[in-house]
């Protein structure tokens, strides 16, 4: 559908001055029709004039003694003068017909037979000897051009050697001309619709319209074309409130909240390319090729749409996001390899400051273009990870990738955990997004929109907060303790992390502070502790700690808030679930998928 | 960023089921005329010339004798055309658009029977060794693809790739009209192109100008949607 939309769209670009050419000079012959375009309106045949034995008499074959291959000869009456032509090997010769002599056109005899063929109603006011014209294409020689002074400036041309009248033009005539310049695409006045040009804009065409019409048939196929009267009532939920929408059921969602006034951002107009009109509805709403495309997994998990791609009567409740998101360009201040795989970067907000909630990401647009495998500031002890890792180059296209911001809002920057993928066995290449962040030098700028996500906090002064995260997923956890610590009246918090080795253990001196200062409880848990770790605390998988952990603890007082590998993610909730923990009271960011 | 732009796609959308699908047919129409070439359509490279060279200059000497016993004749022609079976000189005689062939020598008129015409048509025939298919005298209910005016005429049909149809004149046997299966797809095309279905030549029938002008708005909202999805969209990738 986008491919085909692609080129309706580019071939349409291309054609379209021609397009409103072709159809104003169509117009143009509709209406004029064709009496209207030869420039015959004053012209009249010639008289019928037989021959007489008289003329005849002197006529020899003497005269065309020496031409070769003869295969016609002609013989008439013009304007009572006998005239003779010969056809023969090397073209046409044109004799007088009263001594044999080669036929030459005289200007008052031209004018003669200029005013035979005008049935008009005005006089030759002006004769101009020529010998080309502009007017007849093709024609050359000697001959000439008789002006008639009549409402339509009608001229004849008459050329000489034959003693033909040529052609009558006129002004109508000139009009048609540009026109079937127009139609043609030939400007050398040849009305050749065979030329290079018009072959060419044929062919875009014959895409352009069979594109169209496979769109068209895949709107009437999809129910798109749909038509009703019938109207179906819709809620949205706008900054809260909430909004009763009522409209037939063929517009789409995104008309029915324009027509309602309701802000929803559009770049296409309902096309499906922009992926601008984002909503949210039932999480289980029927995801469009449009939608798929266009919106990251983990939007398409939480319930967002495009609206522009579902119908009225498709759903019953939606929210219409109060994003503030928008674009920024985000300059890189300062990166750093925090553990052997992951990078710690510091954005700085160009044009003006953002604001977000802890828990939201970012979706940076990575360019295409070419990407390395290897950053080139590995630090020398982190190097052994890297060894196996061959420095290779490889060409990607454009994509966006979400990261969440790893720290609270509030500083003048934006800081990202971005975890390096390495070149999976059965991939094209090393993880484009996370090598191209990783690659990212300071000074340099990257395009990005946000916030988005509403992995945040729940309110309640009573609740306890219980944190569970493993390896990357540190990143919105981490902004969500800061936020909370940041509160005035901050409620108790307990943190499990999970990483396989010390290494990779994030910020864990940052966090064995906060438990120092009694800001929180911070259980880190090894899966696959080194003997170089010399771990002395929890080994295992984080959710089998914090599931222990739970056994004593009473469920019901804490919020859960969880982040990680797709893995962890699956088995921690199994396991809050056995532990009877509702669901309301979980949140989880899925960035894995 | 919002652009009331969803009315602009919804008469987009709507327009392309009527005018859509004859601007498919205007291209797809558009497209056969401008790639087969016209000279190919006309058949030009299906005939030559089929007369011979004059043999006898002075026959032109006995014009004034044939102008006596036709008076009426307007145009005069001096030719060598294959009759009978050989090549003759003949002169032919036009009045008022009907023509005869003439015996120089008995200023007799000639009538040209089945097998000049089936000799002729050979002789004209340029696209190798001719298969006649069937010779038809016609003289009333002219085919499509032929003119009314040119009745009577015989139709001479030939067994090859484009089902060439040589029209003769049956007085004198001279071609008058070429067709074959291109020239035939030309014509359909043609009318579909300015939708006269009936007689394929009227260019001024309402319907015609009713769908230009629609086309007018079809092409609007197209360049609106182009303008906005082109210029103001968000490129986004997938």
């Amino acid at each position: 559908m986008r491919f085909l939309q692609g080129i309706h769209r580019w071939t349409g670009l291309i054609l379209l001055i021609q397009l409103l050419l072709w159809t104003i000079s169509g117009l143009y012959f509709a209406l004029v029709d064709h009496h209207g375009m030869a420039g015959q309106q004053y012209a009249r045949s010639p008289q019928p004039e037989t021959l007489s034995p008289a003329q005849l008499t002197e006529v020899s074959a003497s005269w065309w003694g020496d031409l070769d291959g003869v295969t016609k000869v002609h013989a008439y009456a013009q304007a009572g003068v006998p005239r003779v032509d010969v056809h023969h090997a090397g073209g046409v010769q044109y004799l007088d017909g009263r001594d044999g002599s080669v036929w030459r056109t005289s200007r008052d005899f031209a004018q003669q037979l200029a005013q035979i063929s005008y049935a008009g109603p005005g006089n030759v006011k002006q004769t101009t000897p020529i010998t080309h014209s502009r007017e007849l294409h093709g024609w050359s020689g000697e001959g000439f051009r008789f002006d008639f002074d009549d409402d339509l400036n009608t001229r004849v041309y008459v050329d000489a050697a034959s003693g033909a009248v040529v052609a009558h033009r006129n002004t109508p005539w000139v009009m048609a001309d540009w026109m079937f310049r127009l139609h043609f695409i030939d400007y050398t006045g040849g009305r050749n619709f065979n030329n290079l040009v018009i072959t060419l804009a044929a062919l875009i065409t014959l895409w352009f319209a069979l594109s169209g019409l496979m769109l068209l048939i895949k709107l009437i196929s999809t129910g798109d074309m749909r038509f009703s009267f019938r109207k179906y009532s819709v809620t949205a939920i706008v900054a809260g409130q909430p909004k009763q929408l009522v409209e037939p059921a063929h517009k789409t969602l995104l008309q029915a909240l324009q027509s309602n006034n309701i802000v929803t951002a559009s770049g296409c107009g309902g096309g499906g390319t922009c992926g601008l009109c984002q909503v949210k509805m039932a999480d289980d709403t029927p995801i469009s090729h449009a939608d798929r495309a266009l919106l990251p997994s983990r939007q398409l998990q939480e319930g967002y749409r495009l609206a522009c791609q579902h119908k009225v009567n498709d759903v019953h409740r939606i929210e219409v996001p109060q994003t503030d998101a928008r674009h920024v360009n985000l300059q890189l201040k300062s990166t750093k390899f925090i553990t052997p795989m992951l990078r710690e970067l510091c954005f700085e907000v160009l044009d003006r400051k953002l604001d977000y909630a802890a828990g939201q990401y970012m979706l940076f647009t990575i360019p295409a273009g070419a990407g390395r495998s290897r950053p080139e500031d590995i630090p020398e002890h982190f190097l052994s990870q890297w060894q196996h890792i061959e420095n290779t180059e490889y060409m990607h296209s454009a994509v966006q990738r979400s990261y969440s911001m790893a720290t609270a809002a509030g500083g003048k920057e934006l800081v990202f955990t971005v975890r390096y993928q390495p070149q999976a066995t059965d991939a094209p290449s090393p993880g484009i997004g996370s090598s191209f962040l990783c690659n990212l030098k300071p000074g340099e700028i990257i395009a990005a929109e946000g916030p988005f996500g509403d992995f945040q906090r729940q309110p309640g002064a009573q609740r306890k907060l219980c944190f569970i995260g493993g390896g990357a997923g540190m990143a919105p956890l981490r902004a969500l303790m800061q936020e909370e610590l940041n509160d005035t009246a901050s409620r108790p918090i307990i943190f499990f992390y999970g990483a396989r080795n010390r290494h990779e253990l994030l910020y864990y001196d940052e966090f064995m502070q906060h438990q120092q200062r009694g800001e929180l409880t911070f259980i880190p848990v090894l899966s696959k502790p080194e003997k170089a770790c010399l771990w002395q605390q929890d080994v295992g998988f984080v959710h089998e700690i914090a599931g222990k952990w739970l056994q004593s603890q009473s469920v019901d007082a804490y919020d859960f808030y969880l982040c990680g590998p797709p893995s962890m993610l699956s088995a921690t909730l199994t396991m809050l679930k056995e532990h009877g923990v509702d669901e309301t009271r979980i949140r989880y960011d899925d960035f894995g998928s | 960023m919002q652009y009331q732009s969803s009315s602009f796609r919804t008469w987009h959308r709507w327009l392309s089921l009527i005018v859509g699908v004859q601007m498919v047919i205007w291209a797809v129409s558009g497209a056969y005329m401008v790639l087969v070439q016209l000279p190919f359509i006309h058949g030009v490279h299906l005939t030559q010339e089929a007369d011979g060279e004059i043999q006898d200059n002075s026959l032109i000497e006995r014009f004034p004798d044939i102008v006596q016993q036709y008076p009426e004749a307007e145009h005069m022609y001096l030719v060598n055309r294959l009759v009978q079976g050989e090549f003759r000189d003949l002169v032919q005689l036009e009045t008022d658009g009907t023509s005869v062939l003439v015996d120089p020598h008995t200023r007799s008129q000639i009538k040209l029977g089945r097998d000049d015409i089936y000799q002729l048509a050979s002789a004209y025939y340029a696209k190798g060794d001719a298969h006649i298919r069937d010779l038809r005298y016609l003289d009333r209910d002219a085919p499509r693809e032929l003119n009314e005016r040119f009745l009577p005429i015989w139709q001479v049909n030939f067994d090859d790739v484009g089902n060439t149809s040589l029209y003769l004149h049956p007085q004198t046997g001279e071609m008058m009209v070429r067709r074959h299966d291109f020239w035939r797809g030309f014509d359909i095309m043609w009318m579909l192109h300015i939708m006269d279905y009936q007689d394929r030549v009227n260019i001024t029938t309402w319907w015609l100008r009713a769908f230009i002008f629609a086309t007018f708005a079809f092409v609007f909202t197209g360049t609106i949607l182009l303008v906005q999805t082109i210029w103001l969209s968000r490129r986004q990738p997938g």
